[in-house]
């Protein structure tokens, strides 16, 4: 099989521009790529599309497919994009993700209220992005490169790319740690803001940018893992609530899928692990290894209640396990010697 | 100068081959003058290959040596439900492979599916090599918009045993509404209804300037003309059954006979309202005499027999509305796309159900593989034309405690796309958690697709539900999934791409290849 042939690599005038950036972009897309990926994190959907608030639907629409045009990766498929690939990646992803909720009434809504009202926004202003297809990069490079074959003397490696200010390199990476520190203590403050109002999953989403920022500052951990876990509670709760619910009211599939979900988030509540389990086992009679996970941890966690291991000496018995499920019935006949079922199910093993 | 690429739309019944000559798309003809070629492969007695039209010909003659509908077994599992169903219905004998997958023995060999199917895009290869004169390396290749990954992965490697470098798969509703607008401006929304040999995909999309966007897709791959023929051969056996008492079920010629005259009447049936499957001598009974079948079938009982095949397709096609969140009215066109969708009840059904009569000027058996010959040439060649923003058709997710699957990214999510969640340990000191990736809409790990597994260690000992376990799905414009898991406390990271088992191993691949891929053309002048 032959190697593709990118026709951004015909030129021959000026082999150093191709050898200096590996890319056959033109050098003006470049910088706009850069300058979008660096200010990615800090602009909101409606900045990434390039679009006002009050933008109607067909708008944003029209939007998504203008910037598809521009940064959709298939765009240079023939052509060498060397370190922009990455970048190209990472800025459609997100546009792709601004139009997923701008274009869905209730989560632009959603979204809508996330964002500090428009004008009080402490973000700079975005960065010059343009729209539409960019203009044929090889026809450019092919002509940049005869000219400067006749005319400039050769530009040195230093001059592309933007390294062209002489206190780049050590200061710039400088600057650019500093601002991201700024970036991650402005969102820490965000957290404990809304984490003192109890608003513990908007508490984790700014705790979780702040890490971004600076992942070194165990402060940011810190706050993730607390707003996180309380968060995860939350949930749970909610979760649970509307599990018990479901269950009151005989609708156990329902019932099953919150409990089940709520112990994901939780997996230290005894009793939500057996109330799982029981629920498996009516629900999934015939698949008895399902509930065998759930009655497992119920007893695990809390090994001094008799109902835990009934139900998981029962599990083991129906998944024929008989000598499991003998010291686990066993193990509650010692707890509770009264108890009629565990000393039946003895009997019959 | 660079390599000519080409579009193939590799059909479970027929496939098709197209490239783009001065920004024209151009349908070319197999040496025998047919613009499609039939997705055959036989193996004759005196062990020569025939791919195509010859090897359809003599399909009545050698049953157990000539293998239709490949495609209907390509990326699965043989103990899976949808290859028995076909064991159970064609002459060929389906035998399991070393990896569970389904291998066809013809003669003393057992073929992989892949190695099939790549004879058969071999085949469209040296077609376009005969027309050009040149050869051809590269090719966009089509697949059910409805295929999983196990499936467009061994298409791919199908692809590469054929001597082609698979620039892209790409879904077939998707190729086909590129054929259809491209050249046109207008903002409409366009529902395809794509019903071929073997899948059934419905696909909604939104047309724009220079942009084609997939806004949801459906679809079932065990539904297509196939199905329709073996509704009829179940029928005239069952028939023949009752009038003479003898089965011919067994008779592997005798119902090679039938799948053809079949399928023939099926045909007819779209024209006329009475079709004959008149069979002389089709086997002796039991005293040696010879038996003949002859049988009429009217349009209507050809349409009782099928109905609940075609009412199948109006429930997906309500459901892809309902996931693109769109009604009736919010179509302003329909594409029809697939040789089964000439029958007239098809066209009644659809025109019925979308309340509009399907547009017309698309050739059904060729606009996928235009599709895929003009995006080849935009990917590869510089061919102005619409980008496409296709969907995952399949929900994404991994295996979490007690059986059950996680969803990560939603089907019908455009792509490329990332998504990311955060999980946690559910034993005290657990120090490795593994990341099990699924590919399916069950809530039940078990009942979805493993594409593939990875641990991630060093999680730092703590009691359950503490760690925070980032884990980031990642699907490119190729479709490359990629997932990767970080302990945040540790940044500790694992990750994967995902290249989901095609079922061949890379030894056996590039030993394939070799056999069948080499360059049969001579570049002219």
């Amino acid at each position: 099989m032959q190697p593709r042939t990118g026709k951004g690599m015909e030129s021959t005038a000026d082999d150093s521009a191709q050898a200096a950036g590996a890319t056959s972009l033109p050098e003006d897309f470049c910088a706009e790529i850069r300058s979008f990926a660096e200010a990615l994190p800090e602009l909101d959907y409606y900045q990434v599309l390039g679009i006002e608030r009050d933008a109607p639907t067909a708008a944003v629409r029209d939007a998504f497919f203008d910037r598809s045009k521009r940064f959709h990766p298939d765009r240079y498929f023939n052509k060498e994009l060397g370190p922009y690939e990455g970048l190209l990646h990472e800025i459609y992803k997100r546009v792709v993700a601004a139009s997923e909720v701008l274009r869905d009434e209730q989560l632009r809504r959603g979204y809508d209220q996330t964002l500090p009202p428009p004008g009080q926004s402490k973000a700079k202003a975005p960065p010059l992005v343009r729209s539409g297809p960019v203009k044929d990069a090889a026809a450019e490079a092919a002509k940049e490169a005869k000219t400067a074959a006749k005319a400039k003397p050769r530009k040195s490696l230093r001059d592309r790319g933007g390294l062209r200010a002489p206190n780049a390199g050590i200061q710039g990476l400088q600057r650019q740690l500093e601002s991201s520190r700024e970036k991650s203590q402005k969102q820490l403050e965000l957290a404990r803001e809304h984490g003192a109002k109890g608003d513990w999953s908007k508490a984790a989403h700014a705790a979780r940018l702040a890490l971004a920022f600076d992942p070194r500052d165990k402060k940011n951990h810190e706050a993730l893992a607390e707003y996180l876990t309380r968060a995860n509670a939350e949930g749970a709760q909610r979760m649970r609530a509307d599990g018990m619910v479901a269950l009151g009211r005989g609708e156990e599939e329902q019932a099953f899928e919150l409990l089940s979900e709520a112990f994901q988030l939780q997996p230290t509540d005894a009793e939500l692990a057996f109330k799982v389990a029981e629920l498996c086992r009516r629900l999934h009679g015939d698949e008895p290894e399902r509930a065998l996970e759930y009655a497992l941890r119920a007893a695990e966690l809390d090994p001094r209640v008799v109902a835990y291991r009934k139900l998981l000496g029962l599990t083991y018995a129906a998944l024929g396990r008989n000598a499991e499920a003998r010291k686990e019935l066993q193990r509650a006949w010692e707890l509770d010697p009264m108890d009629k079922d565990v000393k039946q199910a003895l009997g019959s093993l | 100068m660079p390599d000519r690429v080409i579009g193939i739309d590799l059909g479970t019944t027929n496939s098709c081959v197209a490239i783009i000559e001065d920004g024209q798309p151009v349908v070319i003809p197999n040496t025998g003058g047919y613009r499609t070629t039939p997705s055959i492969f036989a193996l004759t007695e005196d062990g020569k290959r025939l791919v195509g039209h010859l090897a359809k010909r003599q399909a009545v003659t050698n049953p157990k040596n000539t293998v239709h509908a490949a495609k209907r077994l390509i990326g699965r599992d043989f103990d899976s439900a949808e290859v028995q169903r076909v064991r159970s219905h064609c002459a060929y004998e389906i035998v399991a492979g070393p990896n569970n997958d389904p291998r066809v023995k013809i003669g003393d060999r057992a073929y992989t599916i892949p190695e099939i199917s790549g004879i058969i895009l071999r085949e469209m290869r040296l077609v376009v090599e005969e027309y050009l004169g040149e050869p051809v390396h590269q090719a966009v290749i089509t697949v059910p918009a409805y295929f999983n990954d196990p499936q467009r992965q061994t298409t791919r490697d199908a692809g590469k045993i054929a001597g082609l470098e698979v620039l892209r798969i790409i879904n077939e509703p998707t190729a086909a509404a590129l054929a259809y607008g491209y050249g046109r401006t207008s903002t409409e929304k366009i529902a395809v209804y794509d019903l071929g040999g073997g899948t059934f995909d419905i696909s909604i999309l939104q047309m724009g300037d220079g942009v084609i966007e997939v806004l949801s897709t459906s679809g079932d791959t065990q539904l297509g003309g196939e199905d329709f023929d073996h509704a009829i051969v179940d029928m005239v056996l069952e028939m023949f059954q009752e009038k003479h008492g003898i089965s011919l079920r067994e008779d592997l010629m005798a119902r090679q006979r039938i799948r053809d005259a079949a399928e023939k009447a099926k045909c007819d049936l779209s024209e006329l309202q009475t079709a004959e499957i008149n069979l002389p001598f089709i086997a002796p009974d039991s005293s040696g005499q010879a038996m003949h079948l002859s049988t009429v079938i009217q349009r209507d009982e050809l349409e009782e027999l099928v109905r609940s095949l075609v009412d199948r397709t109006r429930d997906i096609c309500q459901s892809a509305l309902d996931n693109a969140r769109l009604s009736l009215d919010d179509i302003d066109n329909v594409i029809l796309v697939g040789g089964q969708t000439r029958m007239p009840l098809v066209q009644r059904t659809v025109a019925e159900f979308f309340g509009k009569v399907p547009h017309k000027g698309v050739n059904p058996d060729e606009v996928v593989a235009v599709g895929a010959a003009l995006q080849a040439a935009m990917l590869a060649e510089d061919q102005p034309g619409p980008l496409l923003v296709d969907v995952t058709p399949l929900s994404l997710g991994i295996a979490t405690f007690g059986g059950n699957c996680a969803r990560m990214i939603e089907r019908n999510t455009t792509v490329p796309c990332a998504r990311q969640e955060i999980f946690t340990t559910t034993r005290d000191g657990q120090t490795t958690v593994k990341i099990r990736v699924l590919q399916g809409e069950s809530d039940k790990a078990g009942e979805n697709d493993l594409l593939g597994e990875f641990a991630l260690t060093g999680i730092r000992e703590a009691p359950a539900g503490e760690p925070e376990i980032e884990v980031t799905f990642d699907i490119d414009a190729n479709g490359i999934v990629s997932v990767s898991a970080k302990d945040i406390a540790t940044n500790e990271v694992q990750s994967i791409q995902v290249n989901p088992r095609g079922t061949l191993s890379p030894e056996e691949l590039e030993k394939l290849a070799g056999e069948y891929g080499a360059d049969e053309v001579q570049v002219r002048g």
